[in-house]
């Protein structure tokens, strides 16, 4: 009688470690074999090195990728999430006609695939006679992120807030200082972990970014390049350090989010 | 001088209203306290007064000054909200000094007022903490001196002591009495407790369904109330009704008793309530109220209260006191001063 419960926590522990080995393993390879000594980014490990780490930061296309990737996350999330802000404090505070209707087109382009976008943009731009730049990507980040940015901070604008807006408001603020002085600033935490998830979406958005660049590219485009001259193991220390990135920045977001649920 | 003139104001949701035809005139240095249950209209006629509410018709005077066309950020009043709304990233000093801020008031002087206004609502010291540091009844104070500081013509208080426990509720209402009395400023107190209302106001207007029942100073409001709605909100009551048999006196199950009124306009059946202290069981009244059975008899320390019921069905709600020691089933001779039966 007594055993069955432990038969089927083991049971249980296995099936979740085989889920997580299953989700992490392909990460875990990567990573480890970015720290290859050899030549070839596959097994048998010969020893751990960083030298592919140097050669990457050592590659002028690597570094400048990693430029434009982060000037195309940092513009793109801070725009995703001013827009984004706005709209939600808009639909939040005003009544108007098809409230619905103007948020459900808000939230639409989630459910629009990257690629339409990316052609749609691709399109568009050349037919303006603007052609591809990191401006065409910034702006097709834009349009993917600022759903996010919108219901995130959509979540944050509650009747506790609007009472806290009303009081500002009664003691004289205008409705530019009670956005700037008290609404952005009370939920400061949720806007910072909606840049930081608009800003990671960005960072390794591939599809978006190689439709519309030519020259100037981002890092994810930059590997796929490296990629398509055969496996290397720059390519997995590139890829790593992506992911370093992505990780932190993640770290970033749970730390916002919990300290707010905390207080 | 009336200092705050509601002026036939009605409010319209849809098709339902809020508050309907309500007018009303208040002093300068009365403490007005909007007494009823939920769904009254008090909160919002709050509103209509604290500008977050525009009116459907009807006009709002304060001090003298037509003020239904400004918004809240240009009227002369100020609100304590009911969660008390502070903001929760700045400090308690920042919190206070806000509206001193927005009225471009220098950082010396600012500080310096922030400080008496501090000292005010007795929490000196506490004010570089931060809002999440404080307990409720510290929010409330800071809350309080925010909405002075600005020295408004009217505070607004809408439910503030709802969320503290008793005895502080209690303390909180000696301190909003004497804040009050010092800054001689009017207070517009909203609130469903009637035990909080007759603590603090100096006139208390009754609202139902959005219209006002009855105002008046609160000892009036609770021995004579001008409705049946009022007479019950504001306590337990003995009502006697019975048709009308001679201008001034009823037929009720008792026998005739006296109603010093104009008959109803419904015509036909009228009411006369009695309160449970005016209630003689001496035999000692001018006015025989017959023989009653006591059916309940709850003691709660400085008297009991007794519920009693007559053959002819008639229930009565009394006091007795301590010695009186009263049991179920005792049979008491009732009556009581014809000044004391309220007609309503």
């Amino acid at each position: 009688m007594s055993r069955r419960p432990i038969i089927q926590a083991i049971a249980a522990g296995l099936y979740m470690a085989l889920c997580y080995v299953f989700i992490f393993l392909p990460v875990g390879v990567l990573v480890l074999f970015s720290f290859q000594a050899g030549d070839l980014p596959v097994p048998p490990l010969h020893g751990l090195s960083l030298r592919w780490y140097a050669a990457a930061f050592n590659d002028g296309r690597l570094v400048d990728g990693f430029a434009n990737s982060l000037l195309v996350g940092g513009v793109s999330a801070a725009l995703s999430v001013v827009v984004g802000f706005l709209a939600a404090f808009g639909l939040a505070r005003y009544d108007m006609p098809g409230k619905a209707l103007l948020r459900a087109l808000i939230m639409l382009p989630l459910a629009v695939s990257y690629l339409l976008v990316g052609m749609g943009l691709l399109v568009s731009s050349s037919a303006l006679g603007l052609g591809p730049s990191l401006i065409t990507v910034i702006i097709g980040h834009v349009v993917i992120n600022m759903p996010l940015a919108f219901a995130i901070c959509q979540a944050q604008l509650g009747e506790h807030q609007r009472r806290i807006e009303s009081a500002a408001r009664d003691l004289g603020a205008g409705t530019f200082r009670v956005l700037l002085g008290i609404t952005a600033p009370m939920i400061a935490p949720a806007l910072i972990a909606a840049f930081c998830l608009c800003f990671t979406l960005s960072w390794d958005e591939f599809l978006i970014a190689y439709l519309n660049t030519r020259f100037d590219v981002t890092l994810p485009v930059v590997i796929w390049d490296l990629l398509r001259g055969g496996l290397n193991p720059e390519t997995n220390a590139a890829g790593s350090f992506i992911f370093l990135v992505s990780i932190s920045v993640m770290l970033v977001v749970e730390f916002f989010l919990l300290r707010k649920r905390r207080s | 001088m009336s200092h705050l003139v509601v002026d036939n104001v009605t409010k319209l949701y849809g098709a339902s209203a809020a508050l309907k035809d309500v007018s009303l005139s208040v002093g300068g240095q009365d403490y007005v306290v909007l007494l009823g249950p939920s769904g009254s209209g008090k909160t919002t006629l709050l509103s209509v007064i604290g500008g977050f509410t525009a009116p459907s018709s009807g006009r709002i005077h304060i001090a003298g000054r037509d003020v239904t066309d400004i918004g809240p950020a240009r009227r002369p009043t100020t609100t304590v909200f009911q969660d008390y709304a502070l903001f929760p990233h700045m400090s308690v000093e920042k919190n206070i000094g806000y509206g001193l801020k927005l009225r471009g008031v220098p950082a010396e002087k600012r500080a310096e007022q922030v400080m008496r206004a501090l000292d005010m609502v007795g929490l000196s010291g506490v004010g570089r903490r931060g809002i999440q540091e404080l307990s409720g009844g510290q929010r409330q104070r800071v809350a309080l001196a925010r909405a002075l500081i600005v020295e408004p013509e009217i505070l607004l208080l809408d439910e503030p002591l709802g969320a503290l426990d008793l005895n502080l509720r209690r303390q909180m209402q000696d301190e909003l009495l004497a804040l009050q009395r010092r800054t001689g400023r009017c207070f517009v107190h909203v609130t469903h407790d009637q035990e909080e209302a007759m603590a603090l106001a100096s006139l208390i207007v009754v609202m139902n369904h959005g219209r006002i029942e009855d105002a008046g100073p609160p000892a009036r409001i609770y021995a004579r109330p001008a409705t049946r709605f009022t007479a019950n909100f504001m306590g337990e009551s003995t009502e006697f009704s019975g048709p009308l048999t001679a201008p001034g006196s009823i037929a009720t199950p008792v026998g005739q008793l006296p109603r010093a009124a104009p008959a109803p306009e419904s015509g036909g059946e009228a009411i006369v309530i009695i309160r449970p202290e005016n209630i003689r069981a001496d035999g000692g009244g001018a006015v025989a109220l017959g023989e009653a059975r006591i059916t309940e008899a709850v003691f709660q320390g400085a008297h009991y209260r007794v519920l009693a019921a007559a053959d002819s069905g008639q229930r009565f709600s009394l006091r007795l006191p301590p010695t009186a020691a009263p049991k179920p089933g005792d049979l008491l001779n009732l009556s009581c001063a014809a000044e004391n039966l309220v007609p309503v």
